[in-house]
Parts: C-alpha cells; sequence; structure tokens
C-alpha cells in the first residue's frame, strides 16, 4: 500500500536533492520517476521585512493551470523566513511532462495598481 | 651554556607555533536563482473620461527588482482581465500594460506580454497599466487591479 508513496518519496529525493542546498526557489529541474506521478520540493523565500501571503501554483508548459497535489498551496512567510513544499503531479498516461511550479506573492495592498510577483521553476519530468 | 639553552627553547617554541598552524576551508556552491523584490505599487489618474492610465500625469508607475543569479531567466507581465475591486455599475474594461528597464537589463517601453531575457544581477522593472472603459466612463469610486510580475 505504501510502495507507490515510498516511490515518489525517493523519486523526489533523487530528482531534487540539490536543490535543498538552494536557499531560494523554484528552480530548473529534472525528476526520474517509478510510478504514475513525480513529485518536486520547492523552497520559497520571503525576501521582504514584514510577513506575506504566498501561494504555490501549478502549471503545463503553455501556462495552462494543472492539477497537483500541493502541500501547503496556501501560507503566510515571515519577514526573510522559507519553507518547503511539496507539489505532486500526475503523468496522465504520459512518458515526459514539463510543468512550471510558481511562487506567487502579493505583500502590498493598496489602491491602484497592485504589483503581484510570480516566480516559476520549470522542471521537466521522466517516467521510467 | 645559558645563551645556548635560551635559543633552544626559542627554536622549539618557534617549532610548536608552525604546528598548530590550520587552514579552514570556505567554499560556496551556488545554484541559479530568481527574487522579485516589488518596490512599490502603480497609482491609476484619470485620462478622460473613459481612461485611467498610470503613465498620465499625476499617475505613478510600479517598480518591482528583479535579481539573478545565473542566466537563462526571462521576465513578462501578465495582464488583468478585470478589477479586483470597483465600484458598483463599473462595465466591460480593456486593460494594457507596459514595462521598461534599467540595471542588468536595459529595455525601452514594450508590451506586457513581451518576453525579455534577463540579464545576470539586478534589474529594475517600472510597470505602467492603462484601463478603457467599453462605451462607459469610469465613475467616482475605488479601483483596484493586479499587474502580475513573472520571472521564469
Amino acid at each position: 500500500m505504501y510502495r507507490p508513496f515510498l516511490a515518489v518519496l525517493i523519486a523526489t529525493w533523487c530528482g531534487t536533492a540539490p536543490a535543498l542546498s538552494q536557499s531560494m526557489s523554484p528552480m530548473r529541474g529534472e525528476i526520474r520517476s517509478f510510478t504514475d506521478s513525480f513529485a518536486v520540493r520547492v523552497q520559497p523565500r520571503n525576501p521582504y521585512k514584514h510577513r506575506i501571503d504566498v501561494s504555490i501554483r501549478a502549471y503545463d508548459a503553455d501556462f495552462r493551470p494543472i492539477d497537483a497535489r500541493i502541500s501547503p498551496p496556501d501560507f503566510s512567510l515571515g519577514a526573510g523566513a522559507s519553507r518547503s513544499v511539496l507539489v505532486v503531479v500526475n503523468f496522465n498516461g504520459a512518458r515526459e511532462r514539463r510543468v512550471r511550479i510558481c511562487t506567487e506573492s502579493a505583500p502590498f495592498p493598496g489602491k491602484g495598481v497592485g504589483m503581484k510577483a510570480q516566480i516559476c521553476g520549470k522542471f521537466i519530468a521522466y517516467r521510467q | 651554556m645559558k645563551y645556548v639553552l635560551s635559543c633552544a627553547l626559542l627554536f622549539m617554541g618557534t617549532v610548536s607555533s608552525y604546528g598548530t598552524q590550520l587552514d579552514i576551508p570556505f567554499s560556496a556552491n551556488l545554484e541559479e536563482s530568481c527574487t522579485i523584490e516589488l518596490q512599490s505599487d502603480g497609482l491609476l489618474v484619470r485620462d478622460g473620461l473613459d481612461v485611467l492610465d498610470s503613465a498620465a500625469a499625476g499617475g505613478r508607475a510600479g517598480v518591482a527588482t528583479i535579481y539573478t543569479t545565473g542566466p537563462g531567466f526571462q521576465t513578462s507581465l501578465d495582464t488583468p482581465e478585470a478589477f479586483l475591486s470597483a465600484p458598483v455599475g463599473t462595465g466591460g474594461v480593456t486593460f494594457t500594460t507596459t514595462y521598461s528597464s534599467t540595471g542588468a537589463t536595459t529595455t525601452p517601453k514594450v508590451a506586457g506580454s513581451t518576453t525579455t531575457p534577463l540579464e545576470v544581477g539586478a534589474s529594475s522593472v517600472s510597470v505602467d497599466l492603462r484601463a478603457v472603459a467599453n462605451n462607459a466612463i469610469f465613475q467616482k469610486g475605488e479601483y483596484k487591479a493586479f499587474v502580475t510580475v513573472t520571472c521564469e
């Protein structure tokens, strides 16, 4: 019962282990998975001196939203803080999938033209 | 004899201090990254009855700084499709965005959908938004729209 989950975890570790040494993400990445899903771990960081709300979203290569299990998808980050987020995406039968995983934030609520920051990492996943 | 003993002690002390020297290595292995810092919101002002424009007199562009530590990143804007908030009765609106960049990446004013490759370093991006009411005028009240700055 736990084998698929374990395989996803191993694939996650193998595919994104170098990224853990990085204090800022998303980034580029290549993932190899033995199951019908793959996982990417990203590390959003708040560069501001105040708390911000952050959302993690997944898109395909054409920037269309895709189904993904994101843990957690929305959260709050303190000044200078970062946290790890796990994103699991299905191959949907394909042998290769290109996805964007984006960190989105809007730290300045106010009137007029608000600005949102969207930082997107590009990932290619291969099913073995 | 006393002189010889002093020399021997001095020599031993010198040898002993050589033996305690140690080089402490420091290293770093940095990966490419992109950080967006939103510096300031923009301000829309009236530019005629049916136009709100941050580039008009009295308006203010939004500013973001993008820091990249490696090649291959690019930026563009996502133009809003509607106001996040607007007075009741506000009808359809057509939005356009433009941006320019200075610093590591220098770009003249281009349409928001234009993708610009980012040079390594800090690039300051100035963002303008223009809203045109479709066959209507903008009535008094508060308007709010979001422009998304993307680095990928």
